[in-house]
């Protein structure tokens, strides 16, 4: 194992860096910069930009300096901790995204805690009662959650608890604790708010994953061996949990790596739909800005959650079933 | 009674690792020295591809003997008047098993093997990298068989893709036991 963590460890190195290479290069291929749009957008308003403070941001933030030599800089100012400036919001990135990083991350976890505690029980009910009345009716609201936006469904509890409850459900935290510090009463009060963004954003991830842990089980159950283990007496559940749910788990492993961008970047609509205090909106109108450096960041973070999970799902993978594909080969 | 090494090429290959690992992680630790929380985790790093430089160097000097009593691994530190640390397995009281594999790629292909074994008197591990890996795995898996040991599915997937035939070593393992109970014996279990 220990070999195997340093060869994976080894190839998410320079991983991260091609995709910080490939990340920087993207968001500067749109032609011009923030400068450059921020000239075009005051002539358009019929206003004189001030070409002297121009240029001195722009060799202030080195955007005068050659591709690489940017590049350089960004990398080496992320790894101190220093993710560059917001040329729109006029701040240090990191004074910008402030709480919502942490509060997208509290709003992620939550939401792939709430895919599994309710996928796991309603995927083995469906497998263990394949083609009965609760199948049936588990199945058609899985495909239901499967079919339905997340947007839409924000929209539709949006709708409904106002109507209904004359409430609003917008924001993630009561107004009071908008901008305050981090205290007991602000935590409480985003475990209040935190149901209704974790129900909008994992609706389709619940159903998505019944089926395909539905779909495992019931291949692991029709396998020879559970039925040897059924003729030869064994009780039911040991015969379901010893082998054939071990077996099926691991795409809820192999899935970790993926889950966690998916749930970020598929909860920038909702987040737009139900006011959250996120990272969603932000990166989508830092992407529209071309705010480079704090786009750039929120790309980077998502695809370090991405190469973490692929790596701590591919460590859990073998861990718990080191074994060989025999179309593979074992080579020295 | 064979002598079996750690092949050069696999040891050199995790030298070029553990080197690279610490370059890259020692020049980034250098870089981010004043700020608090990457320097712990940069630190952690280097830290790891140095005990995996360390483990790689053991390696290098590490031998396995296989007989048919046992296998016995010595790592010999300070060259050939130096000290040698040796530990050993018999056969007989070999009490668990597990084959295991390693691959970086996602089609889990072009991995490797590594072999842990159990007894009262310890634990011993053999990746296969060691030359001649297979006959290790042989001699665990037969003596695994003879001490009906417990194997996982892995396992006993491992072995087959090794082509060691747990089926026929367990049939010929039930026809030994046969012979040596004898006519008389067989007719009665409880003698």
């Amino acid at each position: 194992m220990f070999r195997y963590i340093a060869h994976r460890l080894l190839i998410m190195i320079p991983t991260m860096l091609v995709i910080s290479f490939l990340v920087f290069l993207i968001i500067q291929l749109p032609p011009g910069d923030y400068l450059t749009t921020l000239i075009e957008e005051l002539r358009a308003l019929g206003e004189k930009p001030d070409l002297a403070r121009i240029a001195e941001m722009k060799k202030e933030f080195g955007l005068d300096q050659p591709f690489i030599v940017q590049y350089a800089n960004w990398v080496f100012g992320m790894l101190q901790g220093d993710f560059g400036f917001s040329f729109e919001h006029e701040l240090p990135v990191q004074d910008v995204v402030g709480d919502r990083f942490w509060l997208s991350f509290i709003v992620s976890v939550a939401t792939i805690l709430f895919i599994w505690i309710v996928s796991f029980p309603i995927a083995i009910y469906s497998a263990t009662h394949q083609y009965s009345w609760g199948d049936h009716g588990l199945t058609f609201i899985g495909f239901l959650g499967l079919a339905t936006p997340n947007f839409l469904l924000a929209l539709v509890m949006v709708y409904f608890a106002n109507e209904w409850f004359g409430t609003e459900i917008g924001g993630l935290m009561d107004e009071k604790y908008v901008g305050a510090g981090w205290s007991w009463g602000k935590f409480l009060s985003v475990l209040e708010h935190l149901w209704i963004p974790v129900v909008v954003i994992g609706t389709s991830g619940t159903a998505a994953m019944i089926r395909r842990l539905r779909a495992n089980l019931l291949d692991e159950l029709q396998k020879q061996y559970v039925v040897t283990g059924r003729a030869k007496g064994l009780p039911p559940a040991k015969l379901l949990l010893k082998y054939p749910l071990r077996m099926s788990l691991n795409p809820f492993i192999a899935d970790i790596g993926d889950i966690l961008p998916q749930v970020i970047s598929g909860a920038v609509i909702v987040s737009v739909v139900l006011s959250l205090p996120t990272t969603g909106k932000m990166l989508y109108e830092a992407l529209l800005s071309q705010d480079m450096y704090l786009a750039g960041s929120f790309l980077m973070f998502l695809a370090f959650l991405t190469v973490i999970g692929v790596l701590l799902s591919d460590l859990a993978l073998a861990a718990l079933d080191p074994r060989i594909r025999l179309a593979g080969q074992a080579t020295k | 009674m064979s002598r079996l090494r750690y092949s050069p090429a696999a040891v050199r290959g995790d030298y070029i690792r553990a080197v690279i690992g610490l370059a890259l992680c020692g020049t980034s630790l250098y870089a981010v020295w004043g700020h608090n929380v990457a320097r712990w985790i940069f630190l952690a790093l280097v830290v790891f591809f140095a005990l995996f430089a360390l483990r790689t160097k053991l390696r290098q000097f590490t031998e396995f003997e296989l007989t048919e009593e046992g296998i016995r691994r010595s790592i010999g530190v300070g060259g050939a008047s130096g000290k040698r640390f040796s530990k050993s397995l018999s056969w007989n009281s070999l009490d668990r098993v597990r084959l295991k594999f390693y691959s970086t790629r996602r089609d889990r292909s072009n991995g490797w093997m590594h072999l842990v074994m159990r007894s009262a008197e310890g634990r011993l591990s053999v990746d296969s990298t060691v030359d001649q890996f297979d006959q290790i795995a042989q001699a665990a898996a037969h003596a695994a068989v003879v001490n009906r040991v417990d194997m996982s599915g892995a396992t006993m997937s491992n072995f087959a893709a090794l082509d060691v035939r747990l089926d026929r070593l367990r049939a010929a393992n039930e026809s030994a036991m046969a012979t040596d109970q004898g006519p008389d014996d067989r007719s009665d279990p409880n003698k």
